[in-house]
């Protein structure tokens, strides 16, 4: 993967492109002309403290929020210029991983994974080509067992993988992780890290992950970005960053 | 699956249970207000209708019978009453029908009833219009009411007085107003009085003519003063005569008091007598008989006091009195 | 002067509630009249909705109607009229009571039930997930959540009704003794339609706005844990005082057409 890097840094187009985004909330700036791109099968890690506007930047992208001014492109479509039914087939080629998994709480395992087909797509109307399908996400995470249980009967790391599974049923081309691994022990975290590296070779997705926790930048990151006061503070290769000698930076590692 | 299988079964029953009683009652409440029965109108023109409003309840002889469908000013003296009648009263009501709106109740709705008329009428059409009655509104009743309680009051303390004196001596009367034969027995009397006054009318008229001819004939009147036998056996005449008035009198007091009970009396003799029409005309022409028999006695009465032949009888009687 | 100030800002914010919650009634109607039809859950909420509130509807609705007829009966006895005691239950029943107190059980129980669910999806982003793997989280949870409350309810209500004149029944018969039959003639001796339909049609709007405050509340429920107590709370506060003002309007156009 990594011996690839350099000519996907060159020769690969920009699968999303952020040029000076500004967001306010509640009167007060939150992102001041972020710039930022992500290349196609790219691992990008973007690193910030807590209230950097992370969230916001990663909800602007996927369009759960507004953008006051600046663009965003995704897959070559601008997202504050599309209507909705162009948002919701954009957002089959996006995963988006929640920091508290977010899995539906009334349902199943089996039908949290089911919720994006049965919606979606008519051509998963074969139950058993969707069962197929749930049955091979979950494997992917390796959780078959679980099939059948309730949010409400697993662990914090079973949820996250859950999660994962159900952003992975679609197949997207790029999948959004918002703090893969708060609130969970160092070890499932561990885990956790390991497996979004291996859905990334085996999946052969791009992935954008925003988190405070350094030990993903240094395990998978292809690429780092520091966000501070809401711009692209510094970016780099982990190592480049890691060996820079600004303070502000240096205050991260 | 199967779990949503159950609850929709489920759901499936509470939905269509409640919309299965929800349809019972508009059913039922259409059926009170006649929407479904089969029905017929007819339609009668009031000078008032005191507050009747579409819906109210129709009642035939008290018994509801359908609602008030419509109601239309013609002009300023007559609103027209379409009324929906249910089918099945449509064969006792009869084109003499009338209608009247009073209030259901002292306090309650209008309700328009429907009433037979007197005597025999056809049945009723579709469309026909009947008589009304214009209402009387609450208060109206009300100072009626007093009226009628003020004559109760006085029919009452008639009753108790006749009753007392039932009570008190006038056996025969008492055995009578508690006997149920004696009804038949007083028709039979009351055949026989209008007989008997039927008689003493003619005896009347014949004897009038007498002293019409006594008048008259001057030769035939100074016979008569020469004549004492005569005279006597005119007295034997005048005296039999007096007391068959008297005996009128009495009986005819006693019919009277009679009668009175027979008004206001409540027993099976009232009953019979009451819905005897026959019976009840046959009391009234022998009534009038006996007055204008017992009128014209009075007149010859006074008559033969006055006439010198019969002066000295009628003396004589005074001066028994006084010494009596 | 701080606090004219501040009432300014409670006015002030009151109008912008009041505007938020009309764009919501008005995104309502533009979804639901929109494709896809969100069938099955819909069903689901009905169940949910009607089905388990059931019980609840129908216990209080029981004790109303014997309290009712225990608490007028005495009254009606001294006046000699207790012939009247169904009538007037019926008609108490059916125009207000029955509708009132169905209305106020679900905004306690679904009401709140709608705010802390859809608020503790939305503190937990499971609304953002649906809304990023493509399904319209507003026409899956709001649209279906008030239909369904909104076509229940009168279901409730004809049910709560039905319980509610039968305890009636149940008190007048141990009281007294009249016939099932008897009973229920009386009590439709009196009735109309003018008194059934606009009670019909006023839960209609009470399931409405059940449905449409829940909703509301939970779907822009805080972030937090709090947040999620909050909407509930104030959903179940918002939909009763909602209830009445309804109640109060539905009483005055019924009477208009009523007295037509």
């Amino acid at each position: 993967m990594l011996s690839d890097e350099s000519h996907k840094k060159n020769g690969q187009q920009k699968i999303i492109e952020v040029v000076q985004l500004h967001k306010e909330l509640s009167g007060n700036p939150v992102l001041n002309g972020f710039d930022m791109s992500l290349y196609d099968g790219e691992c990008l890690v973007v690193i910030g403290k807590s209230g950097a506007g992370k969230t916001v930047m990663i909800r602007c992208l996927v369009g759960l929020m507004t953008v006051d001014s600046g663009s965003v492109s995704i897959l070559g479509k601008s997202i504050p210029d599309l209507d909705q039914s162009q948002l919701d087939h954009l957002r089959l080629d996006i995963g988006f991983l929640f920091q508290g998994s977010a899995l539906y709480d009334s349902m199943s395992v089996r039908e949290n994974l089911e919720f994006p087909l049965r919606r979606l797509r008519k051509e998963y109307a074969d139950k058993d080509a969707v069962d197929h399908m749930v049955r091979d996400a979950l494997a992917s995470v390796g959780l078959e067992h679980a099939i059948d249980l309730m949010p409400s009967e697993l662990s914090g790391g079973m949820k996250r993988r859950i999660a994962l599974a159900r952003t992975l049923i679609l197949r997207p081309q790029i999948i959004f992780y918002d703090e893969p691994t708060t609130g969970l022990d160092p070890i499932t975290a561990k885990e956790i890290i390991k497996l979004i590296k291996d859905i990334q070779v085996k999946y052969k997705t791009s992935s954008l992950i925003i988190t405070h926790d350094l030990n993903i930048a240094k395990l998978i990151s292809d690429r780092v970005v520091i966000l501070v006061d809401g711009q692209n503070y510094a970016e780099g290769t982990y190592k480049e960053l890691a060996a820079a000698g600004d303070p502000v930076i240096k205050a991260f590692f | 699956m199967q779990k949503t299988t159950s609850q929709k079964t489920k759901l499936g029953i509470m939905v269509l249970s409640g919309v299965l009683l929800f349809t019972i009652a508009i059913y039922l409440i259409g059926e009170k207000q006649s929407f479904f029965t089969q029905s017929f109108e007819i339609t009668s023109v009031f000078k008032n209708v005191k507050g009747l409003r579409l819906g109210n309840n129709v009642r035939y002889l008290g018994i509801n019978a359908g609602n008030v469908e419509s109601i239309d000013i013609i002009n300023d003296t007559a609103i027209k009453v379409t009324l929906k009648m249910d089918l099945k009263t449509k064969s006792f009501i009869k084109k003499n029908a009338f209608a009247k709106i009073s209030s259901d109740g002292l306090v309650g709705d209008m309700v328009v009833n429907i009433e037979p008329g007197p005597g025999f009428s056809e049945g009723i059409e579709d469309n026909d219009q009947i008589m009304a009655y214009d209402p009387i509104a609450t208060y109206e009743m009300l100072s009626t009411l007093s009226e009628t309680n003020e004559n109760a009051a006085m029919v009452t303390a008639g009753i108790l007085q006749i009753t007392n004196s039932i009570n008190k001596g006038e056996g025969t009367l008492g055995m009578l107003v508690n006997d149920r034969k004696v009804a038949q027995d007083i028709r039979q009397i009351i055949k026989n009085l209008k007989e008997t006054t039927r008689r003493s009318a003619t005896l009347m008229e014949k004897l009038e003519d007498v002293s019409t001819l006594i008048k008259s004939d001057q030769n035939l009147m100074g016979v008569m003063l020469n004549d004492t036998s005569i005279a006597s056996k005119v007295r034997l005449l005048i005296n039999d005569l007096n007391s068959t008035g008297k005996e009128f009198n009495t009986m005819s007091k006693t019919l009277n008091s009679l009668i009175n009970d027979l008004a206001c009396g409540e027993n099976s003799l009232v009953n019979t007598v009451a819905h005897d029409s026959l019976l009840k005309n046959d009391l009234k022409e022998t009534l009038e008989n006996i007055n204008s028999g017992s009128q014209k006695f009075d007149e010859n009465m006074e008559a033969l006091k006055h006439h010198p032949l019969f002066k000295g009888y009628f003396k004589d009687k005074k001066d028994k009195k006084r010494k009596n | 002067m701080n606090y004219q100030a501040y009432i300014i800002e409670q006015v002030k914010r009151f109008f912008i509630t009041v505007g938020d919650v009309s764009y919501f009634t008005g995104r309502f109607f533009k979804e639901v009249v929109s494709r896809p039809v969100e069938f099955q859950e819909f069903v689901k909420q009905c169940y949910m909705v009607g089905y388990k509130s059931l019980p609840l509807v129908a216990t209080t609705s029981l004790i109303m109607g014997m309290v009712l007829t225990l608490q007028t009966r005495p009254t009606l006895v001294d006046f000699g009229a207790v012939s009247l005691m169904p009538s007037m239950v019926g008609i108490s029943i059916v125009r207000e009571i029955g509708p009132v107190i169905t209305a106020l059980i679900c905004a306690g129980k679904v009401g709140s039930g709608i705010g802390a669910e859809l608020g503790s999806m939305r503190v937990t982003e499971q609304i953002d997930a649906m809304e990023v793997s493509g399904t319209n989280p507003f026409k899956y949870l709001v649209v279906t959540r008030i239909l369904a409350t909104t076509i229940t309810l009168p279901i409730l209500v004809v049910l709560g009704d039905t319980v509610g004149l039968t305890g009636s029944f149940i008190v007048e018969n141990i009281k007294g003794s009249v016939s099932f039959t008897l009973f229920f003639n009386l009590v439709f001796d009196y009735l109309s339609y003018g008194d059934l339909l606009p009670s019909i049609i006023k839960s209609f709007f009470f399931g409405f706005a059940i449905g449409v405050i829940g909703c509301y509340k939970g779907y822009n429920a805080q972030r937090g844990t709090a947040g999620v107590g909050l909407a509930a709370n104030s959903a179940v506060v918002i939909t009763s005082m909602l209830l009445f003002f309804i109640d109060f309007l539905a009483v005055l156009v019924a009477d208009i057409f009523y007295e037509l």
